[in-house]
């Protein structure tokens, strides 16, 4: 059928309103930033864990209170310095998650790693996990005051006890808070599905 | 309170060839807090009031459909998250019992295991729950130590409740490889008659700190001079 | 030219809007024993399931009431219904009235507890995980929160059914059915509200056995109805804890099952299929003849004395070709002939004094130890177990009744005008529950009325 100049013109149109509707209702990527919409500069919502205040150091030295993390997207898992079962490959998740995000997601997001052992993992202890475990600049580890983890793993949802030879048992659960500190998703135990965190970092 | 003598434990989780837990003497309270007692700590502490409370320090079941107006004190606070339970002892320069201080006191010579205790503990699972009524303080059991309604009451909280590493029944836990728990005391149960402690334990585990329940209260304790 | 180009352009927004539209649906659940509809799409889609736990007393047999843990309110749980190939989002909610933490493993997902770890949740809470339904075939679900055994035997079990790609074939009736028992402090038949009893549970002595969380799910009113003709499926499930079931339905041969539950219609012409605890099986056959068929476990003394009993009519032309009036009662009592007697019941302590007191104590007797043959309104089972509503045979000598309640009864007896020759094994009642029961009947379906006593069964008994 040989299209008519009229004719071509109407096709060209179905086409372009097929297209705007497909591109309106498929795929609509959600809306990184709904999270915190309502918030205001220095305000956190109830549900951010920034609603802590506890005090914690980093592998510097550095005295460092959570909410100093705002504005960033994190990844942050518990571990111990010493720990070989499952913290090495904690460490080895989060590596590979920072290694998949797209350039601009790695400089959104950071990755931090609060230790269960507050009598040890001093920050000479956590600079020795950076070096073995080859942690990148976009790595914060934190070692803190008893209650302060305890409070933490308790709003996380992770589990541990530490044993009687000094090791501690622990669950294992990668946790993305948004830049406001809300937690916007988990997955325990290892072998992390890069796709879902990369989908909720705004590129 | 309770004075509770230093003593060794061994508590379910124990595998068989680890040392006893040292119980270092320590005080109890008699009782489990009453919402009377929870009242006149809002009324000193108004940030704890319900809407004060930021969402990660209590879920919305705060405080629903408690009675908070002081006419009995004998109706046993529930609906608190553990952060407002510990905030609650720490007012009153206490602390939540940890959680093999608390077992250690709750099956005490095992009396917790007796046939017919172990029968009535059983029986309050299967009881149905009246949302609106409050359970009365005094009308569980009383421990061979004069400690009341740590069975067949509520559900308590204890400061270390995340230290519970059970999920399921056999599935993550006796698996040493398992994905979800690093180190080895993953629950494996000494006595599995001992149902009414496997429950407690697998409650404990299902628990986030900023949770409330119908049926989870505590009371708190102290260190002994 | 226009109309052309009107209708282009209407298909052009019509196929942009279903190309990419809602590619997800909600799953229809349905309780027992009632099944999901057949899926009558093509291909794959998102599903979500929602279900709800709840802890809540309700009826196990006749005047016994027990604190079930459910899902969905039911025992079982309702049942869930996907294609092989579907994406599930699963959400599990914990109704704030529950004591306990709940979860759900479900015996259709690959991975790590079946979503057992994934789904623990607290009472108030809820818990969401996915699954892709790789396998097709029927799984059972269940919780598997610590002790599992126990949140079992509390009646948390259901059935999943992946369908294959293509669907299974058409047939006129399915339904849902799944044996589970209940351990009880109290024995069979004990009045009030039964607490679960841990010990009975872990030697595997049930006091009941039954089909869809109670005795009398499927007898009376709730018996399940077919017309002749009709080609029908059961979905089968065991949820345990302990028993595995011989399942059998009296009357019938299942023409094609899918053995375990799993996908190929690997046997044909069963009588008795085995459905292991927490397994399931999948049966169908034809309805060629009318009549009552009863659902059974073929451990017979499940049956008749623990509640695993249920009904299955089928109503419309006789086919005296394929069924001319052969009795059915030799299934029943396995080796027929002998007299069978079953052990008495201990004395109740409470006895009946007055007419109305016998009256109320008769039924639920009657209920629990006759129901079984002679049917909850008296009418019997043509050919099979004699009628008590309106009986002649019953009515004009109460003498007789109580002496085959004594004894038993074997030998032709010819009630209402029609002709019964089956075996009626003793009872081993006392004095007190035959006086009752008795006194109910004769009071109930039009009979003659009147009162039998304990003395009067006591006459009867020693004068023999």
């Amino acid at each position: 059928m040989i299209l008519t100049k009229y004719a071509r013109g109407w096709l060209r149109l179905s086409i372009a309103i097929f297209l705007a509707v497909i591109s309106l209702y498929c795929g609509k990527p959600k809306d990184p930033h709904a999270d915190h919409a309502a918030m205001a500069a220095g305000q956190v919502s109830g549900a951010s864990l920034y609603q802590f205040h506890d005090k914690f150091t980093d592998q510097n030295g550095k005295e460092l209170m959570l909410h100093e993390l705002s504005g960033k997207y994190v990844v942050v898992a518990m571990f111990y310095a010493t720990c070989t079962a499952i913290c090495p490959r904690i460490a080895a998740e989060m590596l590979r998650l920072e290694k998949n995000l797209s350039a601009s997601q790695r400089a959104r997001t950071r990755f931090v790693m609060i230790s269960l052992d507050h009598e040890r993992d001093n920050p000479a202890a956590l600079r020795k996990f950076i070096d073995k475990m080859r942690l990148t600049d976009s790595f914060t580890l934190l070692s803190g005051k008893s209650e302060s983890i305890r409070e933490v793993a308790a709003a996380l949802g992770i589990n541990y006890k530490k044993l009687d030879n000094g090791e501690y048992s622990h669950s294992s659960l990668f946790t993305l808070l948004s830049p406001g500190g809300e937690i916007i998703l988990q997955h325990a135990g290892l072998s992390v599905s890069v796709e879902n965190f990369k989908a909720k970092i705004e590129p | 309170m309770v004075l509770i003598p230093s003593n060794s434990f061994r508590p379910f989780d124990l595998k068989k060839e680890q040392k006893p837990v040292f119980i270092k003497k320590f005080l109890i309270d008699t009782y489990p807090i009453s919402t009377a007692d929870f009242a006149a700590f809002i009324a000193k502490h108004p940030q704890w009031k319900k809407e004060n409370v930021p969402a990660i320090k209590a879920d919305t079941g705060y405080l629903k459909n408690v009675d908070l107006s002081p006419r009995q004190n004998n109706i046993v606070m529930t609906q608190v998250s553990w952060y407002a339970a510990r905030a609650y002892c720490a007012a009153e320069g206490k602390r939540l019992p940890t959680l093999y201080e608390w077992e250690y006191v709750a099956t005490f010579n095992k009396w917790d295991a007796r046939p017919q205790t172990n029968e009535r503990i059983l029986s309050w699972f299967g009881k149905p729950n009246a949302m609106h009524e409050g359970a009365l303080i005094g009308s569980g059991l009383v421990s061979p130590q004069g400690v009341h309604d740590l069975h067949g009451l509520i559900w308590e909280w204890v400061d270390d409740f995340n230290s519970s590493t059970v999920t399921g029944d056999s599935r993550a836990d006796t698996d040493s490889e398992s994905n979800l728990f690093c180190g080895a005391t993953t629950l494996s149960g000494s006595d599995l008659r001992n149902y009414a402690t496997y429950m407690r334990y697998g409650m404990r585990s299902s628990l986030k700190g900023n949770y409330t329940g119908h049926n989870l209260g505590f009371r708190c304790a102290k260190e002994a001079k | 030219m226009d109309l052309k180009i009107f209708y282009s352009l209407g298909l052009a927004i019509a196929l942009s809007v279903t190309a990419c539209g809602v590619k997800e649906e909600k799953a229809i659940l349905a309780h027992a024993p009632e099944v999901p509809p057949q899926l009558n799409r093509s291909g794959n889609t998102k599903v979500i399931v929602e279900l709800e736990t709840k802890e809540l007393k309700g009826r196990l047999a006749d005047g016994v009431e027990y604190t079930f843990w459910t899902f969905g309110g039911t025992v079982p749980g309702p049942m869930i219904r996907v294609r092989e190939g579907d994406d599930v989002e699963f959400t599990l909610s914990n109704h704030p009235t529950s004591k306990m933490p709940h979860n759900i493993d479900l015996h259709a997902v690959t991975g790590p507890g079946g979503g057992a770890a994934a789904s623990l949740t607290s009472p108030g809470h809820s818990s969401k995980f996915s699954f892709k339904a790789i396998n097709a075939g029927l799984y059972v679900y269940h919780c598997a929160t610590a002790p599992v055994g126990m949140h079992i035997a509390n009646g948390m079990y259901g059935l999943i059914l992946v369908e294959p790609k293509d669907g299974l074939s058409k047939v006129d009736k399915e339904f849902y059915v799944m044996q589970s028992e209940f351990y009880t402090k109290g024995k069979n038949g004990e009045t009030g509200l039964q607490p679960f009893d841990m010990n009975k549970a872990l030697d595997e002595k049930p006091d009941y056995v039954v089909f869809n969380g109670s005795v009398g799910s499927m007898t009376g009113d709730k018996a399940l109805k077919t017309k002749v003709g009709d080609k029908v499926r059961f979905f089968v499930g065991n949820g345990g804890p302990n028993l595995v079931s011989s399942f059998h339905v009296i009357g019938e041969i299942f023409d094609h099952v899918y053995t375990e539950g799993g996908t190929e219609k690997n046997q044909k012409n069963v009588q008795t299929t085995l459905v292991p605890a927490g397994g399931s099986a999948i049966v169908e056959f034809k309805m060629d003849v009318p009549g009552n068929y009863v659902i059974v476990d073929h451990s017979i003394f499940r049956t008749f004395n623990k509640g695993a009993l249920g009904l299955l009519k089928a109503e419309g032309e006789a086919n005296t070709k394929i069924y001319s009036g052969k009795q059915a009662d030799t299934v029943y009592l396995g080796e027929g002939g002998a007299t069978q007697t079953i052990p008495a019941e201990k004395d109740k302590k409470v006895a009946a004094k007055t007419k109305e007191e016998r009256i109320a104590e008769g039924k639920r007797i009657y209920g629990t130890t006759c129901q079984a043959c002679h049917m909850n309104e008296g009418q019997g089972v043509p050919k099979a177990f004699p009628p008590l509503a309106k009986s002649d045979y019953l009515n004009a000598d109460k003498k007789r009744a109580i002496k085959i309640l004594l004894e038993g009864k074997t030998g032709a007896i010819t009630v209402n005008k029609e002709k019964y020759d089956s075996v009626m094994p003793a009872l081993g009642l006392s004095d007190e529950d035959i006086a009752s029961v008795l006194t109910y009947v004769l009071n109930t379906w039009g009979n003659s009325g009147g009162e039998v006593t304990p003395g009067d069964v006591a006459g009867q008994r020693s004068a023999h």
